[in-house]
């Protein structure tokens, strides 16, 4: 069926047409939601509720940027908000994870060190930057798509992801340096 | 240069391993999708031209009742035109908020005791489903131009989300439920925004 006519059938509430534009996205939002939380639970939350707001909200849709880019735009708003309101417990999460491994005994890799402070330091960055990051080096989204979704300009998109990768870089520089200097 | 190479190597590497996402569970988040559906029906956003007089109404309902309740503070004359003319409108819908917000103290606070015994998930069903909707009303009045208020009300949006699932018969949403009440200061924050010394104030 034509993307057009599948946008007005959804919008008059037709289950078939709503499942065939959910089918489409489905496997982009939830990848873009995982990526941002690693939470399995958590992202399909995310997931729901993007498609469910966007349901509720076709009339609103003008048409002008295309239907990915726009409900690419309420997955970015609902995974951002949703972040923020696990934020606290996460913190405290992973502050217990970090206290138990700390007291595990063994060697670790240095390798596997490197992958943890990386992580880590990605876990930490700048929600907007981490969007960035995410769709930019992980899942493939263009800059200008990027700025699109986000409603940002395209030198923002690309400045937000030259931090975050200066960013990475230092921490890695700086672990280089610990080992060097260890061995 | 190699030192560097090696480090966008390193990077390239731990950002493909990043929350490598699995398989999309698509017809599990489809069934979770329709569920919602059922139990707390997505409100069709109506136009602001519909959707303004119904909030006008509660207004003037709300003015009666402010009239009514607010001997310290507010002003004297209990007529509805003058409770709506007289007060700045974005804290007029602030008041319109402390009736949803008593409503909701009461909701949590019951759900927060050390009872053993389950609420009636019928009776909590109805009570959260009603909160839910006048929480989402204001959500999108003048009620949530102050951004703290407008935060206190999508925290609260969400877990009354959570309490309707849950009273629906979602017994999966029964451990994010109980994480929500133990460790969100959402119950503070609307006991700090009620006003002090009074009683829940419902309409």
């Amino acid at each position: 069926m034509d993307q057009e006519l599948l946008i007005e059938s959804a919008a008059a509430r037709d289950p078939a047409a709503e499942k065939a534009l959910y089918e489409a996205h489905v496997e982009r939002i939830f990848r873009l939601a995982y990526r941002m939380t690693g939470d399995s639970a958590l992202a399909e939350d995310l997931t729901q509720d993007t498609f469910l707001r966007a349901f509720d909200r076709l009339d609103t849709f003008r048409r002008e940027s295309a239907f990915g880019t726009w409900l690419h735009s309420i997955a970015v708003s609902v995974i951002l908000n949703g972040m923020r309101k696990v934020r606290m417990l996460r913190t405290r999460e992973t502050s217990l994870d970090n206290s138990a491994v700390a007291w595990l005994p063994g060697p670790r890799q240095p390798d596997t060190e490197l992958k943890l402070t990386l992580q880590r330091t990605i876990d930490a960055l700048d929600p907007d930057q981490k969007m960035v990051l995410v769709m930019h080096d992980m899942e493939g989204y263009k800059h200008h798509e990027i700025a699109e979704i986000m409603g940002i300009r395209t030198g923002t998109s690309k400045a937000r992801l030259s931090r975050a990768r200066a960013g990475l870089r230092r921490v890695l520089g700086e672990c280089r340096t610990d080992q060097e200097a260890e061995a | 240069m190699n030192d560097d190479r090696r480090i966008e190597e390193a990077i390239g590497e731990a950002l493909l391993e990043y929350n490598a996402p699995p398989a999309t569970p698509r017809e599990d988040i489809w069934a979770a999708m329709q569920k919602r559906r059922r139990v707390v029906p997505m409100p069709r956003r109506r136009p602001p031209v519909l959707r303004w007089p119904a909030v006008a109404a509660a207004i003037l309902l709300l003015g009666i009742g402010i009239g009514r309740i607010s001997e310290r503070g507010w002003r004297a004359d209990p007529s509805p035109a003058s409770a709506v003319a007289g007060i700045d409108h974005r804290e007029f819908f602030q008041a319109v908020a402390m009736p949803v917000l008593g409503r909701a103290e009461i909701l949590l606070t019951g759900l927060r005791t050390d009872s053993e015994v389950a609420p009636e998930r019928e009776d909590l069903l109805a009570r959260a489903d009603m909160l839910l909707g006048d929480t989402r009303l204001l959500i999108d009045s003048p009620a949530a131009d102050d951004p703290e208020m407008r935060e206190l009300l999508l925290d609260l949006e969400l877990v009354l989300a959570r309490i309707t699932r849950y009273a629906a018969g979602d017994d999966g949403e029964a451990e994010w439920l109980r994480r929500d009440l133990e460790s969100r200061t959402l119950l503070p924050r609307i006991r700090w925004r009620l006003p002090a010394g009074d009683a829940p104030v419902t309409l």
